[in-house]
């Protein structure tokens, strides 16, 4: 685990590592930098929960003691804005290459016309102008080889100047020069920053029209195989603060609106013409037929056909499922696939989404968060792109339905090799118990966490997540992956109206891994779609794919991190390529990073 | 807000919040003292904050509490009053939404009296609000206790136990429902949820078709018919409920899922105040189809809240039923004021004014409506029959393309076999036929043949679009495309119906026998329905047919596939059109 620069922050927390007896040796970057391939790796480790554990706790926040001091400001002053409890999302991002993940977090403004700061009912953290901030991530090793995590503001020297009131950002190179691009969703118009390659960002137009729409998830996916990233961009409602509508709770006590009290807005679906430049092909590629208040986005390839899909979570209408036509179009599909309405055949509240092979047969599975009182959705996928509700019978339903769900993800976070759920909570109208204690913000909920058991069904770890899952926050964005870059994946929350909280894991790397970074041939960028099989000895395969997109206005680790479980040996990675071909290396080294470039592995047939 | 509350929210805002707050050392604020009554403990009663409530809401809940303090503080009261007095302090805060308060008077209420079913009833529904189905399912336990035969308490808990997956203890329960009643379609999609994760489908199958047909409204039951029907392969059947799943959806029409009468949360409903008191009265007359009755509640709901688009918009639905469309026109109109370019509100509007003959303007909304919403079906679609009765084709036909190609996002497949069933199959049907009959109408023939042999493809078989095609190919002055041999060829299954031939059909095959040459049994086959129709006293139409018989017996073919004033160029608007009420939010 990581040992924090400013120890006399958290004197307590390192006294207790240090006294704590190391459980397996630990794996970290200095290793990944030598190429050590395998260490004398203890194989026999028990899943902390039976083990008690010594104390520790399975995710540590060091947010402001690794230097990210950030809090949202949702700038609200009592006239329930609909947008104010909506945002923010984040990013884990490598923008300066130099092989460790930055943050970039976003940010609010006050709201309403006529308003000065003095209205707001919470203070801003600092001095407005409010803008998103970037952070660099300048990770070092201590002696012992422990990772040393700690940021540096670089938001002044980044030229980013995103003034608008942030809701989320996507995270794709969409130049191909080998620099992760942003792209950043707006309550208001949106902005597109390309990557200079000297630490610098220039603002540059998203598209042939100007977005103006309330946008919250985007996706970068390769929808036409022509090697250049397209761009979804998921509206939500038209809402607009110059015509607000009075709205109520179930009990006609006045509360934020809800989403069906505005018309949905149409998505929107840019083409990468690869000169720089977008056109909308929203109309061409069948994705301006609906449209049904998107939050969440996630692309994979739902039915194995070798092309990416998408789909987006609608809040309080029927969610979409556009598959791939293969001729430039998509064709929406979710309600013959199952996976548009929950069992019983109801539209739910869906906010963030993720897809991941949940039950490691090779498909990709859905997730997605919603309403209190209702429950979080779990769709299992037959393979062929249809799915089942199989929310109950994993034990996901009951567990949910207390929260209202944002931020997720499939994480395998003890590295077991089965994927695990982290789901983020906080609630969109006044809860009842916090009003009665007057608290003046009383829509925050703790987040949870669930382990998959490898059955089909799921158990509730969030109390030994550790104390930052006892905190109970209005979270919102989460974005996920390996900042110390020790083998485990770690976790961003973004809060709205609190603090940005960076949870790193301690407790992944106590089994095996293996790391892929995998590029392009001629494109040295993150090959967003691309589907990751490894093949283990006795013939188990997990599928895992290259992605920034899913989760909740936030964009996540394009790398591959693979929990092996017991297992220490991999006997081949196949890699399905977004642009089509299948290729397969063997004996990868495992607990480090390698990485992959299309056209270096041995060819093989998709149905070798 | 003054300076000193906001500061002290500030200060607030910046400490942590831990859960657990039951644990946490924050007083309650205004939390009453226990009530000690004799020798029941009593818990105490929160006050939770009333400030975003109705006034009156607020006057009644603080005037109730009152009176149940003072009644709590005169140690004369007995269980007998004090219980009632609780349990009615727990509706109110239950209706509010006070789920807390509402929680510990109703414990309260049930201490004091622990033979009354209401309290644990009412606390089942608590819990399970709150997510606590352990509790929520004890509560019911205890109701049953006193009404063993009680079937919301019944269904309370089976519902429950299926959430819990303890389908063995679910089971009994649904069946002891539906032994009080054999109609209770929630206990019958329970067997039919048990059936299905046994994987039984085809009991599975069994329990929600009868619950539909008890309940045909309930998009669930249809939905969990779609999806049991795709578990067996049966993709036909599925599909048809999948599009009676959207269209509902769409619509927003009938229950989301299958219900049972509740007099209990009925009274529930009772205790609310100001317009939703009203709405909420108006929508249950809607729903057992006493529109006066719910005119009138939805009128004063509008009288209390004039700036609500809800109860507009459902006033204005009641309205349409009553048959007072002008009525209906004024507050969708009014709707649409308080809520402007709301795309289903243009559709009710522009549907009500398709009733008052103001076809213009009603063609004017459905285009808003379409605007707002590129992806509403049912708008493109009356939007391109109303063009269609105004002889526009050229403009309904991109209308009509857009139901195709809105509906091929339902996979494309084609219920080969089935009668198609669900309106929005039928919607499409249609919306390809009459394309085709757009064309044809501005003489493009072949266009209309390629359209309509593409949406055999999807719908082969189809009888009226291969007739469209037969007497294409017979009759259209489009030397191109005619085949007689072909029209023939595809007559053949159509004339062989066993439940009697269409007359239009004989027609084609006289247009098509002419069409190859075979003028005499044309001619023939013109007399012979000529004779049919004058004997059923239908000279109007034999009339027609003479037309047709000139040609044949002076050994000329037919060049017109259909007369320029053939009704199969109006279409009628269809049923589907009357709106049903919103469900709690402008639609």
């Amino acid at each position: 685990m990581p040992r924090l620069r400013s120890e006399t922050a958290s004197g307590s927390r390192v006294a207790r590592n240090s006294s704590s007896p190391p459980p397996t040796p630990k794996l970290n970057r200095l290793i990944v930098l030598i190429g050590a391939a395998t260490l004398g790796v203890c194989t026999s480790w028990v899943h902390p929960s039976k083990t008690g554990d010594g104390g520790t706790d399975w995710f540590e926040d060091v947010a402001p003691e690794a230097g990210i001091h950030f809090r949202h400001f949702n700038g609200m002053s009592g006239e329930y804005y609909f947008c104010e409890m909506m945002g923010p999302g984040g990013a884990l991002l490598d923008y300066d290459n130099d092989g460790d993940l930055d943050v970039y977090l976003v940010q609010g403004q006050l709201l309403g016309p006529d308003k000065t700061i003095d209205d707001a009912l919470f203070p801003p953290p600092e001095e407005p102008p409010l803008r998103d901030r970037l952070f660099r991530n300048d990770l070092k090793s201590n002696p012992d080889g422990t990772p040393d995590l700690r940021f540096t503001d670089v938001t002044a020297q980044s030229g980013i100047v995103s003034l608008g009131y942030g809701m989320g950002v996507a995270a794709g190179d969409i130049d191909n020069d080998g620099w992760v691009d942003l792209y950043v969703t707006n309550f208001g118009k949106n902005q597109m920053y390309r990557n200079n390659g000297n630490g610098t960002f220039s603002e540059v137009p998203a598209g042939d029209g100007a977005d103006t729409a309330w946008s919250v998830s985007a996706s970068f996916l390769d929808y036409d195989r022509d090697g250049w990233l397209d761009l979804f961009v998921g509206n939500y409602v038209d809402y607009r603060l110059s015509n607000p509508k009075r709205c109520y709770s179930s009990t006609g006590a006045i509360d934020y609106c809800g989403p069906r009290s505005y018309p949905a807005q149409a998505n929107r679906f840019y083409r990468n013409r690869g000169d720089g430049s977008f056109q909308d092909v929203s109309s061409q590629t069948g994705v301006a037929t609906r449209h049904g208040g998107a939050l969440g986005v996630v692309s994979a390839d739902f039915n194995g056909d070798g092309w990416i899909d998408f789909y987006v979570a609608n809040d309080q209408r029927p969610n979409h499922l556009w598959m791939n036509q293969k001729n430039g179009s998509f064709r929406e599909e979710a309600l013959v696939a199952g996976c548009a309405l929950n069992r019983d055949g109801k539209t739910e509240a869906s906010m963030g989404v993720d897809a991941g092979d949940l039950d490691n047969d090779g498909d990709e599975d859905l997730f997605m968060t919603h309403l209190i009182r209702e429950t979080n959705t779990l769709y299992l996928n037959n393979g062929r792109g249809w799915f089942e509700d199989q929310t109950f019978e994993s034990e996901l339903g009951v567990a949910s339905m207390p929260y209202t769900g944002f931020g997720t993800a499939f994480l395998d976070y003890d590295n077991d090799g089965w994927l695990d759920i982290l789901s983020l909570h906080g609630e969109v109208a006044t809860i009842e118990a916090l009003e009665k204690l007057r608290d003046p913000y009383p829509l925050h909920q703790p987040n949870q966490l669930f382990r998959n058991l490898g059955n089909g069904s799921f158990e509730e770890v969030t109390r030994q997540g550790g104390a930052v899952f006892q905190l109970s926050e209005v979270s919102r964005g989460g974005a996920f992956g390996d900042v110390d870059n020790d083998g485990d994946v770690d976790v961003l929350i973004v809060n709205n109206n609190g603090p940005a909280r960076l949870l790193i894991n301690n407790v992944g790397t106590r089994r095996h891994w293996l790391g892929l970074r995998l590029l392009g041939q001629d494109i040295p960028r993150d090959m967003l779609g691309a589907r990751v099989e490894v093949v283990f000895p006795d013939g188990l395969t997990l599928l895992r794919r290259v992605r920034t997109d899913g989760s909740y206005g936030s964009a996540n680790d394009p790398r591959v991190l693979v929990g092996l479980g017991n297992r220490n040996r991999v006997a081949a990675v196949r890699v399905s390529w977004p642009g089509g071909g299948v290729e397969e290396w063997s004996d990868l080294p495992i607990d480090r990073y390698s990485t992959l470039r299309a056209g270096s592995g041995r060819t093989v047939s998709r149905n070798e | 807000m003054s300076d000193s509350t906001k500061l002290l929210n500030r200060f607030r805002a910046g400490a942590l919040c831990l859960i657990g707050l039951g644990v946490l050392p924050i007083p309650v604020i205004g939390e009453s003292a226990p009530v000690p009554h004799s020798n029941v403990p009593l818990r105490p009663i929160p006050h939770p904050d009333l400030s975003r409530l109705e006034p009156a809401a607020r006057q009644r809940i603080r005037d109730t509490r009152a009176g149940l303090e003072s009644m709590a503080k005169a140690e004369k009261a007995g269980p007998e009053e004090l219980s009632p007095a609780y349990g009615e302090m727990g509706k109110l805060y239950h209706v509010q939404d006070f789920l807390g308060a509402a929680e510990a008077c109703y414990l309260n209420a049930e201490s004091l009296a622990p033979t009354d079913f209401r309290w644990p009833y009412y606390l089942g529904h608590i819990y399970k609000n709150k997510g606590d189905l352990e509790q929520s399912i004890a509560a019911y336990q205890r109701a049953m206790e006193h009404q063993p035969e009680n079937v919301p308490a019944i269904l309370g808990a089976a519902e429950g136990h299926l959430s819990l997956n303890r389908y063995d203890r679910a089971q009994p329960l649904f069946e002891r429902a539906l032994a009080l009643d054999e109609d209770c379609a929630p206990a019958l999609v329970g067997m039919g949820k048990i059936a299905s994760s046994r994987r039984d489908a085809k009991e599975a199958i069994r329990n929600f078709e009868a619950a539909l047909a008890l309940q045909p409204e309930a998009n669930s039951i249809h939905y969990l018919l779609a999806m049991s029907y795709r578990r067996q392969g049966d993709l036909d059947r599925a599909e048809t409920h999948f599009q009676q799943v959207a269209m509902l959806e769409r619509l927003r029409r009938g229950h989301a899922t299958a219900g049972y009468p509740d007099p209990m949360m009925e009274a529930l409903d009772d205790l609310t105040t100001g317009w939703r008191h009203h709405w909420v009265r108006g929508m249950r007359a809607f729903g057992k189809g006493r529109f006066e009755e719910a005119v009138k509640e939805y009128r004063t709901s509008v009288a209390l809240d004039p700036k609500n688009p809800v109860p507009l918009t459902d006033l204005g639905s009641a309205l349409a039923r009553t048959g007072d469309l002008r009525g209906a026109a004024r507050e969708y109109a009014q709707a649409l004021r308080v809520s402007p370019g709301n795309p289903m509100l243009h559709y009710y509007l522009g549907t009500t004014l398709m009733g008052l003959q103001s076809e213009e303007e009603a063609a004017r909304h459905y285009q808003r409506a379409i605007g707002a919403n590129p992806g509403f079906m049912e708008a493109h679609f009356q939007l391109a029959n109303l063009l269609m009765r105004l002889r526009r084709y050229d403009q309904a036909i991109p209308h009509y393309t857009s139901v195709v190609e809105l509906d091929s996002g339902f996979g494309g497949r084609a219920p080969a076999g089935s009668p198609g069933g669900g309106q929005i199959r039928q919607m499409s049907i249609l919306a390809h036929f009459m394309r085709a009959m757009a064309l044809v109408q501005l003489s493009r023939h072949e266009e209309a043949l390629t359209g309509l042999e593409k949406a055999l493809e999807v719908f082969p078989g189809h009888p009226d679009m291969t007739h469209a095609v037969a007497r294409l190919l017979a009759a259209s002055p489009d030397p191109k495309i005619r085949n007689g041999m072909r029209a023939l060829q595809l007559l053949g299954p159509l004339l062989q119906s066993p439940g009697g031939i269409d007359l239009e059909y004989v027609e084609t095959l006289a247009m098509a026998l002419a069409e190859t040459g075979r003028y005499e049994r044309a001619a023939q086959l013109q007399r012979d329905m000529i004779s049919d129709l004058q004997r059923n006293r239908r000279f109007d139409l034999a009339m027609l047919l003479n037309e047709n018989l000139a040609l044949y017996q002076s050994r000329q073919p037919c060049r017109s596939p259909w007369r320029e004033d053939d009704p199969i160029f109006t279409p009628v608007a269809s049923a589907m059109d009357l709106p049903g009420p919103t469900t709690g939010s402008p639609p």
